[in-house]
């Protein structure tokens, strides 16, 4: 069998104190986004996991302001999620089944879904997304800016 | 509000950057407007907080022992396959084992124990064993004596034989 046996690093306890309330404040949210990206309970959990295995690495990048954490944990959370991208969602990432959100993003524009789903969920640019839709990059920031405002209005 | 800076905010480019899909070009022109521009640090902030909101109303707990598992695997030993998460690995692991499995299905390993078990029934076996060694042996005792009182009328005989021939 070929696997790799790593030792890790060894922790101090503040840092596995540190990277739980991370865990305890952000777990649900994460989990949130990464059913959404692979549609798949078990899956999105093992990328949890191997996203909160990294956590304590990188902790000095939590040192900054703390509406800052959740966007730091979504990069890390693309970052595992750049392989299955490529492989899984290649061409499927705007068909109608990828698209079940529930009622915040549902309210929205089949475009507007497209196009708030292609960035937030897929990483996909807006440059990618206006070639992919045969529409200026200018209109898809626009579509984007008022997927936002329609989210946040409800 | 200067109207550069608002059509900039209504451009949509603030969101495409902090959700982290601008190209290098707009990301260095959005740090330099945030720097120099109030209104879109504060524009930042409030997108950033939408996000926020969005994530939690769509968040979905794990399962309770999740952290555990978590917690073990930052402290201690990790078996794994480079760069891949678990499920895949687990996978990849499976398909590896199967391709390259050319020797018999089973570990080698030695007995530490000095003991061994045995099925219950045996203890008739060896009961049974036991009777019949020692019927066998009281056999054996029975003719050996046996034997030798045979042997000793025997010679009682030849003495006696000889003595009639004497007289």
């Amino acid at each position: 069998m070929n696997v790799n046996i790593e030792q890790t690093q060894s922790l101090t306890n503040n840092e596995v104190l540190a990277t739980r309330a991370l865990y305890y404040r952000y777990s649900s949210w994460l989990l949130g986004y990464l059913i959404e990206v692979v549609k798949d309970y078990t899956i999105a959990e093992q990328y949890l996991v191997e996203v909160f295995k990294e956590v304590p690495n990188r902790l000095d990048e939590f040192s900054g302001p703390q509406n800052q954490h959740w966007k730091i944990l979504r990069k890390l959370a693309q970052s595992k999620l750049r392989g299955v991208r490529v492989r899984d969602l290649k061409d499927d990432a705007t068909s109608p089944e990828r698209l079940k959100f529930d009622g915040f993003v549902s309210n929205l524009t089949i475009e507007q879904q497209i196009v708030f789903c292609g960035v937030y969920y897929y990483q996909k640019s807006t440059e990618t997304l206006a070639a992919e839709l045969n529409m200026a990059d200018a209109d898809i920031k626009r579509m984007l800016k008022e997927a936002f405002i329609m989210i946040k209005n409800g | 509000m200067d109207k550069r800076v608002n059509d900039f905010i209504e451009s949509g480019i603030l969101e495409a950057f902090i959700i982290g899909t601008t190209s290098e070009a707009e990301e260095r022109d959005v740090l330099q407007m945030k720097q120099q521009h109030p209104a879109v640090k504060e524009a930042l902030f409030e997108i950033e907080s939408d996000l926020e909101q969005l994530a939690q109303r769509m968040a979905v707990p794990p399962p309770p022992q999740l952290w555990a598992r978590i917690e073990d695997e930052i402290n201690g030993l990790t078996v794994t396959s480079k760069n891949l998460p678990g499920k895949q690995r687990q996978e990849q692991d499976k398909r590896q084992q199967e391709q390259t499995k050319t020797g018999p299905d089973y570990i080698e390993v030695e007995g530490e124990s000095s003991h061994m078990r045995l099925h219950k029934a045996w203890r008739w076996v060896f009961a049974a064993v036991f009777v019949l060694g020692k019927i066998f042996l009281g056999l054996a005792i029975y003719y050996y004596l046996e034997n030798r009182r045979v042997k000793q009328d025997i010679q009682e005989l030849k003495l006696e034989m000889r003595q009639l021939k004497g007289k």
